[in-house]
Protein backbone atom coordinates (compact mmCIF):
# COMPACT_ATOMS: atom_id res chain seq x y z
CA UNK A 1 0.00 0.00 0.00
CA UNK A 2 1.50 3.00 -1.16
CA UNK A 3 1.97 5.90 1.61
CA UNK A 4 -0.75 7.86 0.45
CA UNK A 5 -3.25 5.48 0.56
CA UNK A 6 -2.05 4.58 4.07
CA UNK A 7 -2.44 8.07 5.31
CA UNK A 8 -6.10 8.39 3.44
CA UNK A 9 -7.07 5.39 4.92
CA UNK A 10 -6.04 6.38 8.53
CA UNK A 11 -6.87 10.12 8.43
CA UNK A 12 -10.16 8.76 7.59
CA UNK A 13 -10.25 6.28 10.25
CA UNK A 14 -8.71 9.30 12.91
CA UNK A 15 -11.37 11.50 11.67
CA UNK A 16 -14.13 9.07 12.34
CA UNK A 17 -12.61 8.76 15.77
CA UNK A 18 -13.13 12.53 16.25
CA UNK A 19 -16.60 12.70 14.81
CA UNK A 20 -18.01 9.64 16.81
CA UNK A 21 -19.90 11.22 19.63
CA UNK A 22 -19.80 14.53 17.61
CA UNK A 23 -21.38 13.75 14.54
CA UNK A 24 -22.40 9.98 14.19
CA UNK A 25 -23.66 8.72 17.00
CA UNK A 26 -26.27 9.91 18.96
CA UNK A 27 -24.24 10.91 21.86
CA UNK A 28 -24.63 9.17 25.52
CA UNK A 29 -22.56 8.79 28.58
CA UNK A 30 -19.22 6.96 27.85
CA UNK A 31 -19.05 3.51 29.72
CA UNK A 32 -16.75 4.15 32.93
CA UNK A 33 -14.58 0.97 31.95
CA UNK A 34 -14.36 2.69 28.14
CA UNK A 35 -12.95 5.80 29.42
CA UNK A 36 -10.65 4.54 31.47
CA UNK A 37 -9.14 2.03 28.82
CA UNK A 38 -9.43 4.82 26.25
CA UNK A 39 -6.93 7.30 28.47
CA UNK A 40 -4.67 4.05 28.70
CA UNK A 41 -4.03 3.68 25.17
CA UNK A 42 -1.36 6.02 24.86
CA UNK A 43 0.64 5.75 27.40
CA UNK A 44 1.15 1.93 26.85
CA UNK A 45 1.67 2.12 22.74
CA UNK A 46 3.98 4.65 23.58
CA UNK A 47 5.79 3.41 25.97
CA UNK A 48 5.95 0.09 23.96
CA UNK A 49 7.86 2.13 21.11
CA UNK A 50 9.65 4.09 23.26
CA UNK A 51 11.90 1.33 25.31
CA UNK A 52 12.76 -0.76 22.28
CA UNK A 53 13.34 2.36 20.43
CA UNK A 54 16.68 3.15 22.82
CA UNK A 55 17.63 -0.26 23.44
CA UNK A 56 17.89 -1.63 19.82
CA UNK A 57 20.62 0.25 18.17
CA UNK A 58 22.27 0.14 14.93
CA UNK A 59 22.06 -1.22 11.64
CA UNK A 60 21.11 -3.62 11.56
CA UNK A 61 19.54 -2.99 14.97
CA UNK A 62 20.75 -4.93 17.56
CA UNK A 63 19.59 -5.41 21.73
CA UNK A 64 22.22 -3.43 23.56
CA UNK A 65 20.88 -2.60 27.53
CA UNK A 66 24.39 -1.43 28.21
CA UNK A 67 26.03 2.03 28.96
CA UNK A 68 27.82 1.65 25.72
CA UNK A 69 24.33 2.66 23.92
CA UNK A 70 24.86 6.05 24.31
CA UNK A 71 21.02 6.20 23.51
CA UNK A 72 20.15 4.37 26.97
CA UNK A 73 21.52 6.91 29.24
CA UNK A 74 20.45 9.89 26.87
CA UNK A 75 17.04 8.61 27.48
CA UNK A 76 17.19 8.48 31.04
CA UNK A 77 18.46 12.35 31.60
CA UNK A 78 15.55 12.88 28.95
CA UNK A 79 13.33 11.21 31.00
CA UNK A 80 14.84 13.06 34.32
CA UNK A 81 13.75 16.50 32.53
CA UNK A 82 10.36 15.65 31.62
CA UNK A 83 9.46 14.13 34.72
CA UNK A 84 10.98 17.57 36.80
CA UNK A 85 10.02 20.01 33.78
CA UNK A 86 6.91 18.69 31.64
CA UNK A 87 8.59 20.75 28.77
CA UNK A 88 9.15 20.01 25.83
CA UNK A 89 11.86 21.86 24.37
CA UNK A 90 13.62 21.21 27.41
CA UNK A 91 13.20 17.28 26.99
CA UNK A 92 13.92 16.96 22.80
CA UNK A 93 17.08 19.89 23.72
CA UNK A 94 18.68 18.04 26.72
CA UNK A 95 17.75 14.67 25.60
CA UNK A 96 20.07 15.45 22.00
CA UNK A 97 22.41 17.17 23.60
CA UNK A 98 23.11 14.28 25.94
CA UNK A 99 23.23 11.78 22.93
CA UNK A 100 25.37 13.79 21.07
CA UNK A 101 27.81 15.10 23.89
CA UNK A 102 28.01 11.05 24.76
CA UNK A 103 28.54 10.03 21.14
CA UNK A 104 31.56 12.67 20.87
CA UNK A 105 32.91 11.41 24.15
CA UNK A 106 33.28 7.74 23.14
CA UNK B 1 0.07 12.67 -7.01
CA UNK B 2 2.39 14.71 -5.62
CA UNK B 3 1.77 18.26 -7.95
CA UNK B 4 -1.70 17.50 -7.11
CA UNK B 5 -0.85 17.63 -3.53
CA UNK B 6 1.29 20.85 -3.49
CA UNK B 7 -1.37 22.27 -5.62
CA UNK B 8 -3.83 21.73 -2.41
CA UNK B 9 -1.38 22.06 -0.17
CA UNK B 10 0.20 25.82 -0.91
CA UNK B 11 -3.31 27.68 -0.11
CA UNK B 12 -3.48 25.83 3.17
CA UNK B 13 -0.37 27.06 4.36
CA UNK B 14 -1.21 30.59 3.61
CA UNK B 15 -4.36 30.15 5.38
CA UNK B 16 -2.28 28.89 8.06
CA UNK B 17 0.31 31.68 7.86
CA UNK B 18 -3.16 34.39 8.06
CA UNK B 19 -4.28 32.25 11.12
CA UNK B 20 -0.90 33.00 13.22
CA UNK B 21 -0.80 35.96 12.26
CA UNK B 22 -4.32 37.23 13.08
CA UNK B 23 -3.78 35.70 15.92
CA UNK B 24 -1.55 38.03 17.39
CA UNK B 25 -2.71 41.00 17.05
CA UNK B 26 -5.62 40.83 20.01
CA UNK B 27 -3.02 39.48 22.36
CA UNK B 28 -2.82 42.82 24.07
CA UNK B 29 -5.82 42.91 26.71
CA UNK B 30 -5.61 41.11 30.04
CA UNK B 31 -8.31 38.90 30.13
CA UNK B 32 -11.10 38.17 33.06
CA UNK B 33 -11.75 34.34 32.29
CA UNK B 34 -9.85 32.38 34.72
CA UNK B 35 -8.97 29.37 32.53
CA UNK B 36 -7.60 31.78 29.25
CA UNK B 37 -5.73 33.31 32.08
CA UNK B 38 -3.52 30.78 33.55
CA UNK B 39 -3.04 29.74 30.02
CA UNK B 40 -1.95 32.98 28.56
CA UNK B 41 -0.40 34.00 32.01
CA UNK B 42 3.29 33.65 30.47
CA UNK B 43 2.28 35.69 26.82
CA UNK B 44 -0.12 38.25 28.00
CA UNK B 45 1.48 41.79 28.04
CA UNK B 46 -0.35 44.30 30.10
CA UNK B 47 -3.10 45.69 27.91
CA UNK B 48 -3.86 49.62 27.88
CA UNK B 49 -7.91 49.27 29.14
CA UNK B 50 -8.98 45.77 30.53
CA UNK B 51 -12.35 47.89 31.30
CA UNK B 52 -12.44 47.18 27.76
CA UNK B 53 -12.72 43.15 27.75
CA UNK B 54 -14.56 43.00 31.08
CA UNK B 55 -17.74 45.75 29.75
CA UNK B 56 -17.31 43.32 26.74
CA UNK B 57 -17.83 39.62 28.67
CA UNK B 58 -21.55 39.49 28.52
CA UNK B 59 -21.76 40.71 24.81
CA UNK B 60 -19.47 37.86 23.31
CA UNK B 61 -19.81 38.05 19.81
CA UNK B 62 -18.59 35.76 17.28
CA UNK B 63 -15.85 37.74 16.45
CA UNK B 64 -14.71 38.17 20.07
CA UNK B 65 -15.05 34.26 20.82
CA UNK B 66 -13.10 33.56 17.88
CA UNK B 67 -9.91 35.42 18.79
CA UNK B 68 -10.50 34.76 22.59
CA UNK B 69 -10.18 30.68 21.46
CA UNK B 70 -7.01 31.61 19.61
CA UNK B 71 -5.41 33.80 22.42
CA UNK B 72 -6.17 31.00 24.52
CA UNK B 73 -4.44 28.35 22.75
CA UNK B 74 -1.43 30.29 22.11
CA UNK B 75 0.80 29.56 25.18
CA UNK B 76 0.02 26.08 24.48
CA UNK B 77 1.47 26.46 21.09
CA UNK B 78 4.89 26.83 22.78
CA UNK B 79 4.59 22.88 23.53
CA UNK B 80 3.08 22.08 20.25
CA UNK B 81 6.11 23.87 18.24
CA UNK B 82 8.67 21.12 18.99
CA UNK B 83 6.67 18.48 18.16
CA UNK B 84 5.78 19.46 15.07
CA UNK B 85 9.74 21.06 14.07
CA UNK B 86 10.45 17.17 15.26
CA UNK B 87 7.94 15.20 13.31
CA UNK B 88 8.59 17.46 10.15
CA UNK B 89 12.29 17.29 10.93
CA UNK B 90 11.95 13.10 11.64
CA UNK B 91 9.83 12.25 8.58
CA UNK B 92 11.97 13.14 5.72
CA UNK B 93 14.87 11.83 7.23
CA UNK B 94 12.93 8.92 7.32
CA UNK B 95 12.82 8.93 3.87
CA UNK B 96 9.48 10.70 3.23
CA UNK B 97 8.90 12.98 0.60
CA UNK B 98 8.61 16.64 2.11
CA UNK B 99 5.03 16.51 0.22
CA UNK B 100 4.24 13.46 1.75
CA UNK B 101 5.33 14.32 5.49
CA UNK B 102 3.57 17.70 5.08
CA UNK B 103 0.30 16.13 3.91
CA UNK B 104 0.23 13.59 6.57
CA UNK B 105 -0.33 16.49 9.21
CA UNK B 106 -3.01 18.10 7.17
CA UNK B 107 -4.59 14.73 6.79
CA UNK B 108 -4.33 12.59 9.83
CA UNK B 109 -3.35 15.51 11.84
CA UNK B 110 -2.35 14.10 14.96
CA UNK B 111 1.53 14.24 16.31
CA UNK B 112 2.04 11.37 18.19
CA UNK B 113 0.29 9.18 15.67
CA UNK B 114 2.35 10.65 13.23
CA UNK B 115 5.67 9.60 14.47
CA UNK B 116 4.15 6.12 14.61
CA UNK B 117 3.72 5.95 11.37
CA UNK B 118 6.34 7.27 10.25
CA UNK B 119 8.44 5.20 12.19
CA UNK B 120 6.31 1.96 10.74
CA UNK B 121 6.37 3.55 7.39
CA UNK B 122 10.63 3.27 8.01
CA UNK B 123 10.46 -0.44 8.73
CA UNK B 124 8.75 -1.68 5.74
CA UNK B 125 5.34 -2.52 7.59
CA UNK B 126 2.36 -3.58 5.77
CA UNK B 127 0.60 -0.46 5.03
CA UNK B 128 -3.11 -2.12 7.20
CA UNK B 129 -1.12 -2.42 10.35
CA UNK B 130 0.49 1.04 9.80
CA UNK B 131 -3.35 2.26 9.69
CA UNK B 132 -4.37 0.46 12.54
CA UNK B 133 -1.35 1.92 14.60
CA UNK B 134 -2.45 5.19 13.37
CA UNK B 135 -6.03 4.63 14.95
CA UNK B 136 -4.75 2.87 18.00
CA UNK B 137 -3.08 5.95 19.03
CA UNK B 138 -5.54 8.23 17.83
CA UNK B 139 -8.30 6.58 20.34
CA UNK B 140 -8.47 8.66 22.79
CA UNK B 141 -9.91 11.38 21.21
CA UNK B 142 -12.88 9.82 21.07
CA UNK B 143 -12.70 10.89 24.93
CA UNK B 144 -12.94 14.26 23.70
CA UNK B 145 -15.48 13.67 20.94
CA UNK B 146 -18.12 12.38 23.68
CA UNK B 147 -17.36 15.69 26.03
CA UNK B 148 -17.16 17.82 23.72
CA UNK B 149 -20.89 16.52 22.18
CA UNK B 150 -23.74 17.95 24.51
CA UNK B 151 -22.06 21.79 24.03
CA UNK B 152 -22.45 21.58 20.10
CA UNK B 153 -24.92 19.46 19.09
CA UNK B 154 -27.33 22.34 18.64
CA UNK B 155 -25.05 23.29 15.36
CA UNK B 156 -25.54 21.96 12.15
CA UNK B 157 -24.16 19.12 10.68
CA UNK B 158 -21.46 21.21 8.61
CA UNK B 159 -20.14 23.29 11.89
CA UNK B 160 -20.13 19.77 13.73
CA UNK B 161 -17.42 18.47 11.03
CA UNK B 162 -15.33 21.21 11.02
CA UNK B 163 -15.19 21.00 14.52
CA UNK B 164 -14.71 18.01 14.57
CA UNK B 165 -11.22 17.78 12.48
CA UNK B 166 -9.11 19.16 15.05
CA UNK B 167 -10.82 18.17 18.16
CA UNK B 168 -6.92 17.04 19.37
CA UNK B 169 -5.37 17.01 22.82
CA UNK B 170 -4.47 20.83 22.80
CA UNK B 171 -8.03 22.11 21.20
CA UNK B 172 -9.91 20.28 23.74
CA UNK B 173 -8.18 21.27 26.77
CA UNK B 174 -8.83 24.94 25.87
CA UNK B 175 -12.18 24.40 24.89
CA UNK B 176 -13.81 22.51 27.42
CA UNK B 177 -12.90 25.48 30.18
CA UNK B 178 -14.64 28.06 28.19
CA UNK B 179 -17.20 25.81 28.08
CA UNK B 180 -17.67 25.04 31.61
CA UNK B 181 -17.57 28.67 32.72
CA UNK B 182 -21.44 30.25 33.73
CA UNK B 183 -23.16 32.25 31.53
CA UNK B 184 -24.17 32.93 27.93
CA UNK B 185 -22.79 29.94 25.60
CA UNK B 186 -24.47 30.44 22.57
CA UNK B 187 -21.58 31.44 20.64
CA UNK B 188 -18.60 29.34 22.10
CA UNK B 189 -18.16 27.50 19.33
CA UNK B 190 -16.37 29.91 17.82
CA UNK B 191 -14.46 30.12 20.63
CA UNK B 192 -13.56 26.25 19.82
CA UNK B 193 -13.04 27.14 16.27
CA UNK B 194 -10.51 30.17 17.14
CA UNK B 195 -8.16 27.78 19.46
CA UNK B 196 -8.68 24.65 16.88
CA UNK B 197 -7.39 27.45 13.64
CA UNK B 198 -4.54 28.23 15.93
CA UNK B 199 -3.45 25.01 17.06
CA UNK B 200 -3.73 23.42 12.89
CA UNK B 201 -1.89 26.76 12.01
CA UNK B 202 0.81 26.26 14.34
CA UNK B 203 0.93 22.04 13.53
CA UNK B 204 1.42 23.26 9.95
CA UNK B 205 3.78 25.89 10.18
CA UNK B 206 6.02 24.20 12.28
CA UNK B 207 5.59 20.96 10.15
CA UNK B 208 6.90 22.61 7.71
CA UNK B 209 9.71 24.17 9.16
CA UNK B 210 10.65 21.07 10.30
CA UNK B 211 10.52 19.19 6.78
CA UNK B 212 12.82 21.94 5.31
CA UNK B 213 15.25 21.92 8.37
CA UNK B 214 15.14 18.03 8.28
CA UNK B 215 16.55 18.03 4.35
CA UNK B 216 19.08 20.14 5.64
CA UNK B 217 20.52 18.01 8.98
CA UNK B 218 23.03 15.39 8.04
CA UNK B 219 22.36 11.85 9.05
CA UNK B 220 25.09 11.81 11.80
CA UNK B 221 22.99 13.65 13.74
CA UNK B 222 20.80 10.64 15.08
CA UNK B 223 17.59 12.93 14.00
CA UNK B 224 15.93 9.77 14.75
CA UNK B 225 16.13 9.77 18.57
CA UNK B 226 13.88 12.60 18.16
CA UNK B 227 11.20 9.98 18.09
CA UNK B 228 12.10 8.27 21.88
CA UNK B 229 12.88 11.92 23.44
CA UNK B 230 9.02 13.24 21.87
CA UNK B 231 7.20 10.41 23.26
CA UNK B 232 9.28 10.62 26.40
CA UNK B 233 8.19 14.21 26.45
CA UNK B 234 4.56 13.19 26.02
CA UNK B 235 4.58 10.06 28.56
CA UNK B 236 6.51 10.57 31.34
CA UNK B 237 4.39 13.80 32.89
CA UNK B 238 1.46 11.50 32.77
CA UNK B 239 3.58 8.47 34.85
CA UNK B 240 2.75 10.23 38.24
CA UNK B 241 -0.95 8.26 37.70
CA UNK B 242 -0.55 4.61 39.12
CA UNK B 243 -2.83 2.97 36.49
CA UNK B 244 -0.66 4.89 33.52
CA UNK B 245 2.48 3.45 35.48
CA UNK B 246 1.61 0.10 35.32
CA UNK B 247 0.38 0.28 31.65
CA UNK B 248 3.49 1.41 30.35
CA UNK B 249 5.49 -0.28 32.28
CA UNK B 250 4.18 -3.67 31.47
CA UNK B 251 3.54 -2.45 27.76
CA UNK B 252 7.36 -1.03 27.79
CA UNK B 253 8.48 -4.77 28.96
CA UNK B 254 6.26 -6.55 26.44
CA UNK B 255 7.37 -4.39 23.62
CA UNK B 256 11.22 -4.97 24.35
CA UNK B 257 10.66 -8.67 24.15
CA UNK B 258 8.40 -9.25 21.36
CA UNK B 259 10.41 -6.26 19.40
CA UNK B 260 11.18 -9.07 15.95
CA UNK B 261 7.91 -9.91 16.03
CA UNK B 262 6.64 -9.70 12.44
CA UNK B 263 4.25 -7.53 11.09
CA UNK B 264 4.43 -4.78 14.40
CA UNK B 265 2.42 -7.54 16.17
CA UNK B 266 4.67 -7.27 19.18
CA UNK B 267 3.20 -3.31 19.30
CA UNK B 268 -0.30 -4.37 19.70
CA UNK B 269 0.44 -7.35 22.05
CA UNK B 270 2.03 -4.83 24.00
CA UNK B 271 -0.34 -2.64 23.72
CA UNK B 272 -2.76 -4.95 25.22
CA UNK B 273 -0.53 -5.91 27.84
CA UNK B 274 -0.18 -2.75 28.80
CA UNK B 275 -3.76 -1.22 28.83
CA UNK B 276 -4.82 -4.92 30.70
CA UNK B 277 -2.21 -4.07 33.58
CA UNK B 278 -3.35 -0.53 33.84
CA UNK B 279 -6.96 -1.51 33.90
CA UNK B 280 -6.10 -4.06 36.63
CA UNK B 281 -4.46 -0.92 38.52
CA UNK B 282 -7.63 1.39 37.86
CA UNK B 283 -10.20 -1.27 39.41
CA UNK B 284 -7.88 -2.23 42.50
CA UNK B 285 -7.86 2.05 43.08
CA UNK B 286 -11.26 1.63 42.77
CA UNK B 287 -12.05 -0.89 45.17
CA UNK B 288 -9.18 0.34 47.81
CA UNK B 289 -11.24 3.61 47.57
CA UNK B 290 -14.37 1.68 48.68
CA UNK B 291 -12.80 -0.19 51.34
CA UNK B 292 -11.71 2.64 52.70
Amino acid sequence: MSIWLVMLAAGALTYGIRLSFVALVHHGALPAALRDGLRLVTPAVLAAIIVPAVLFTGDPSRFDATLGNERLPAAVVAAAVAWLTRNVWATIGIGMGALWALEAVT
Amino acid sequence: MRRAMTFVMVPMLLAAACGGGGGHAPVGGSQGRQGAKRYAAGLDTPGPSPRRYTSRVPHATRRSEFLAGVRAELPLLLGVAPFGMAYGAYAVESGLSKAAAQAMSVIVLGGASQFVAVRLVEAATPGAIVVLAIALVNMRHMLYSASVAPYIEHLGLRWRLLLGYVLTDEAYVVAVQRYREPGEASLRHWYLLGAEAALWSCWQVTTAGGVFLGAAVPDGWSLDFALPLTFIAIVVPALRERPALAAALVAAIVGTAAFRWPYSTGLFTAAAAGLAAGMMFDRAAVRARGAA
